[in-house]
Parts: C-alpha cells; sequence; structure tokens
C-alpha cells in the first residue's frame, strides 16, 4: 500500500472522528444552554441539607436549569441562585411554588410548579421560599412504629427466653418429661408411675373389649329382633295394616251410628212434646181429680154415709 | 521442614511478584515521561505511529462499526425495556450517559483493540527478541523505546480514545431509535434528556480513562514481548503472560476509574 494512501486514510479517520465528536461536543453543550441567556432567580431554605451546586431544576419533569450557587444568609439561612435558561423563563413565574425533592431513588431536584402561567414573570430580586419534600423521612417516619412494634417483640421475646422465664420453665418440664418418657416402657407406665397400675389398667381394658363384644352381639340380636318387629307391624300384612281396617271399619260405623243418633234425637224431640201433651193431661185430670175430691167431700159432709178410708180413683 | 519450605516458595514468589511489577511500573514511568517530553517525537517516530494507527484503528473501522451498531443497539433496546418496565424513565439520561458513555464504549473497545493489537503488538516484540533483532538495534545505539515502545503506545492510545467516542456516539444514537419506538420519544427531547445527563467532566474522564486503557494495553505486551527468551518456543509464553496481565490491567483501571468516579 502506498504511504500516501495509508496517511491519507489515517488523517481522513482521524479528520472525521474528532470532527464527529466536535460536533455532538457542540449540541451537548447547546443541549445544555451552555450558549443560551440564563436569568436567575433566588429561592431560601431553612437548611442546606441535600442541597448542591449543580442540582437540576425541574419543571413537569423536564430540567429547565440548575442550582449556580449557595450561600448563608445573615440570619443562618442558605440562599440559593438558580440559573435558567430564558427560553424557560415564562415558566417560572411570581405564583410558581418551588419544592426541593429528595426522592427514595435518585439524586435531589429542585421542583416547579406553576398554576398560572399567565401570572408576571418573578423578579430576579424577589427571594421565594422553597418548601422541601423528603421521600427518606416520610418512609422513616412511617416505618418508626413498626420499628417499635419490633422492638417491643423483640423485648417480649428477650424476656420470654430470659433465664426463670416460663418458657424456660416449660422448655425444663419438657425435657423432664422427655426423660422420664425415655426411661419408662410407655407413657402409661409414666402416668400411673406404677408398673402395675399399668398391668391393671391394661387387664381393665381387656374385660372392657370382651364386654364391648358382648354388647355388640347383644346389639346385633336386637337389631334383628327390630327389623322383624318392623315387618310385624309396619309389613303388608302387619299389625299397623289391621288397625288402620279396623279404624277404617270403625269409622263406616260410626257415621252410620250418627244417622242413628240423629234420628234418636228426632224422636226424642217427638217425645218431649208428648211428654208436655201427657202433662197437661195429667194436669186436668188432677184438676178433674181434686174437683170430684171436692166434690165427694161435698157430698160427704152433706149426707151420712159411712166413710170409706180408701178411695178408689176414678 | 516441608512446611517451611512451602512457607518460602509462597515468600519468594510473593517477592518475585514484587519485584516485577515494581520494575514494570518503573519501565512504564520511564515511557509514559517519554510520551510527554516533545523531543521524543521525532519524523520515523510519528510515521511509525501513523502506520499503527491504520492497523489498529482504520483497518478495524468496519468491524468496529458493525459491532457496535449490534451489540449497542441490543443493549440500549434491552435496556430502556427494563427502564420503561420498573418506571425509571426520568433516568434514561443518566443510565446513556453513565454507562454507555462513560463505561461501556472504553472496556468495549479497549477489549476489541486489545484482543486484534496487543496480543499482535506482543509476539511482534518476542519474535524480534528471539530473533535477536532488538540485541541488533541496541547494538546500533537505537533507542528502542523512542523507535519500537512511543509509536505503539501513541498510536493505540489515539486509537482508544477516538474508537470510544465513536462506540458511545453510535449507541447513543441506537438509543434515539429505540426511545422512539419504546418510548414514542422525538429526536428533541431525546438528545436533550442525554445532553443534561451528560455532564462536561464526563469528556475529560472518557478520554483520560480510554488513554490510560491504551496505554498499558499496548505497553504491557511491548514489555514483556521484550522480555521473551532467544527460543522461538518463549514466543507463545511471551504472549500468553502479556495477555493475561493486560486483562489484569484492563480489571484495575476499570476498578480505579469506578472509585476516582463515585468518591
Amino acid at each position: 500500500m502506498a504511504r500516501d494512501t495509508l496517511q491519507y486514510k489515517v488523517g481522513l479517520f482521524i479528520v472525521s472522528t474528532v470532527a464527529l465528536i466536535l460536533a455532538t461536543a457542540v449540541l451537548v453543550a447547546y443541549k445544555k444552554d451552555l450558549f443560551a441567556d440564563l436569568a436567575t432567580y433566588r429561592l431560601l431554605s431553612g437548611s442546606g441539607e441535600g442541597l448542591s451546586q449543580g442540582m437540576p431544576v425541574l419543571f413537569s419533569g423536564f430540567e429547565i436549569g440548575k442550582v449556580s450557587a449557595l450561600e448563608l444568609s445573615e440570619k443562618g439561612e442558605v440562599l440559593i441562585t438558580i440559573s435558567v435558561a430564558k427560553k424557560h423563563a415564562r415558566w417560572v413565574r411570581e405564583t410558581s411554588a418551588f419544592t426541593l425533592e429528595k426522592p427514595l431513588v435518585g439524586s435531589p431536584r429542585i421542583v416547579v410548579k406553576t398554576e398560572d402561567p399567565a401570572a408576571p414573570e418573578l423578579s430576579a430580586d424577589k427571594i421565594v421560599p422553597i418548601k422541601t419534600i423528603d421521600d427518606i423521612n416520610e418512609v422513616i417516619k412511617k416505618a418508626q412504629p413498626l420499628v417499635e412494634r419490633i422492638q417491643s417483640v423483640a423485648d417480649n421475646v428477650d424476656k420470654m427466653t430470659n433465664e426463670g422465664s416460663e418458657l424456660n420453665k416449660i422448655i425444663a418440664d419438657t425435657r423432664k418429661i422427655t426423660k422420664m418418657l425415655s426411661d419408662k416402657k410407655s407413657l402409661l407406665e409414666m402416668a400411673t408411675g406404677d408398673k402395675k397400675g399399668q398391668e391393671t389398667l391394661m387387664r381393665t381394658l381387656e374385660q372392657v373389649a370382651a364386654i364391648t363384644a358382648t354388647v355388640d352381639t347383644t346389639v346385633k340380636r336386637i337389631d334383628s329382633m327390630t327389623a322383624k318387629a318392623d315387618e310385624g307391624v309396619f309389613g303388608d300384612k302387619g299389625s299397623l295394616a289391621t288397625v288402620n281396617n279396623i279404624l277404617l271399619d270403625i269409622e263406616a260405623k260410626f257415621k252410620r251410628l250418627d244417622a242413628l243418633i240423629d234420628n234418636a234425637v228426632t224422636m226424642s224431640a217427638d217425645l218431649q212434646g208428648t211428654t208436655q201433651d201427657i202433662n197437661l193431661l195429667r194436669k186436668d185430670v188432677d184438676e178433674t181429680v181434686s174437683s170430684l175430691r171436692q166434690l165427694l167431700q161435698d157430698v160427704r159432709n152433706s149426707l151420712p154415709f159411712d166413710q170409706k178410708k180408701e178411695i178408689k180413683l176414678p | 521442614m516441608n512446611s517451611v519450605s512451602w512457607v518460602e516458595k509462597i515468600g519468594g514468589s510473593a517477592l518475585s511478584g514484587w519485584r516485577e511489577l515494581h520494575q514494570l511500573l518503573g519501565f512504564a514511568s520511564a515511557v509514559f515521561r517519554r510520551l510527554l517530553s516533545p523531543s521524543s517525537y521525532r519524523p520515523l517516530t510519528v510515521e511509525i505511529a501513523v502506520t499503527q494507527i491504520y492497523f489498529t484503528a482504520v483497518q478495524l473501522l468496519g468491524f468496529f462499526i458493525v459491532v457496535s451498531v449490534v451489540f449497542g443497539s441490543l443493549f440500549i433496546g434491552m435496556t430502556l425495556f427494563v427502564i420503561k418496565e420498573i418506571g425509571l424513565t426520568g433516568y434514561i439520561g443518566d443510565f446513556i450517559a453513565g454507562v454507555v458513555v462513560l463505561e461501556m464504549a472504553p472496556i468495549m473497545t479497549t477489549l476489541l483493540i486489545a484482543l486484534r493489537s496487543g496480543s499482535a503488538i506482543n509476539a511482534e516484540m518476542a519474535v524480534m527478541k528471539a530473533n535477536r533483532e532488538l540485541d541488533a538495534l541496541e547494538a546500533f545505539g537505537v533507542d528502542i523505546a523512542n523507535y519500537l515502545f512511543l509509536p505503539r503506545i501513541v498510536a493505540v492510545m489515539v486509537s482508544v480514545v477516538l474508537l470510544s467516542a465513536l462506540f458511545a456516539i453510535i449507541v447513543t444514537a441506537s438509543g434515539l431509535v429505540f426511545s422512539a419506538i419504546i418510548f414514542d420519544m422525538g429526536f428533541n427531547t431525546y438528545t436533550e434528556i442525554i445532553a443534561k445527563a451528560i455532564e462536561y467532566r464526563y469528556f475529560a474522564i472518557m478520554v483520560i480513562k480510554s488513554a490510560a486503557f491504551g496505554f498499558f494495553i499496548t505497553f504491557i505486551p511491548l514489555y514483556y514481548g521484550s522480555r521473551a527468551g532467544y527460543q522461538l518456543t518463549a514466543v507463545p509464553v511471551a504472549v500468553l503472560r502479556g495477555m493475561v496481565n493486560v486483562f489484569i490491567a484492563i480489571i484495575i483501571i476499570e476498578v480505579l476509574s469506578l472509585v476516582a468516579r463515585f468518591l
């Protein structure tokens, strides 16, 4: 390869790459408002914590300026000077609110909020107080009760695990029980504390098992009897069916009896009428007899006949 | 007895390593001083440097641009997608400026050049040593540092700085395409976000870091190549030692740059 060609290629590479780098650098500088006219505003903060020179100033999430200077005022407050490119100055008005945001993720920034873009432009001489939103401190504040609760739980656990604590006593007792268990052949022996007692209990249990078997057999028999009784009572030819037939028969007979009673009632009513007539007749007869007696008495009194003691009725 | 000799071996290795490091850094310091001295740059030095830039950067340019576009686009695309998923859209600029410009561009460029040119320079020096060319040059009173070391180091330093910047520009530009697709972001908004996130010191950091990478990925292969034995079998050994130490140097510079950036 000819030397001139090689040098030409290298020269072209260096010049074009450097030109590209310079163009990029100029573009970055332009976009960073290096060549733009800047407007400066002054803000006031009670503390310089979280503030630094070069900190971005954002409007609607876009960087419109930077913190250009920080200084202490006579009263010990922090005076913040921000530089905003003139083209973005329209977003900084008299009514704008400035907030120092310290997010959990990312670096702190000053955020400008302008409710009324038509308000007059913020004067460079005016000093505007800045609010602070500290996400980290907010989180710490919210987490504080939780931390206290965890501390309390930890204290309780500490108390529980202290020497002489109830938990330790329980653990010691459990150890004793475990040891006893490992020494004895069974739980039963440990509970009674006596090997004979365990044997007696075992025998009793065996007897209970035998009794249970007997009871089981008896229950089976009763079951069988109950089944037969069921058939005898509730079956097609059972007592219940017969009783049912009898009841139906009785019901039919009752119906007939009702008719007879009705007739009897009617007859009784008739008889009552007849009885009344007989009473009237008897009354007439009585009155007639009485009149006759009175007549006979009058006759006896008038005529001397032998008096007979017995009076015969007509 | 055995344990004592074992401890002696460790001590001997540590001392030998320390002596070698001391010698390497001492030599690097001497070469760096020459680098800053205008009297070191003679027409022949410049001519060799130009040739080296041609082999290191110009010949690589096509492949380098393809790698930058493919790798950069994939990386930016995936990262912007993740940024959107986790709701950190406000930090696109910080991410591209901080990760792509300051970290990824220099290290990717350095790795590519170290693999391609660093190993070639290492082998070239080792072969020259095996062929006693270095001895011959010394016998004729030629300053090896000025004639062999300086032009190559300058050439690789210039190449790494320029290619790193080119890589950063290409990847940032491909970020424009992906931000338009993923966030529906226009050219003005994207460039404004990136520009606001880039600090002026980033340019200086990137240039210094790339230059440091360029210096060491050339100096170390030259150093180990020139210290190779006189047998041809010593060539691969010298290349191996040189490239392993280049890799260690890259890691150390990266760590130091991160420490310097966040301190």
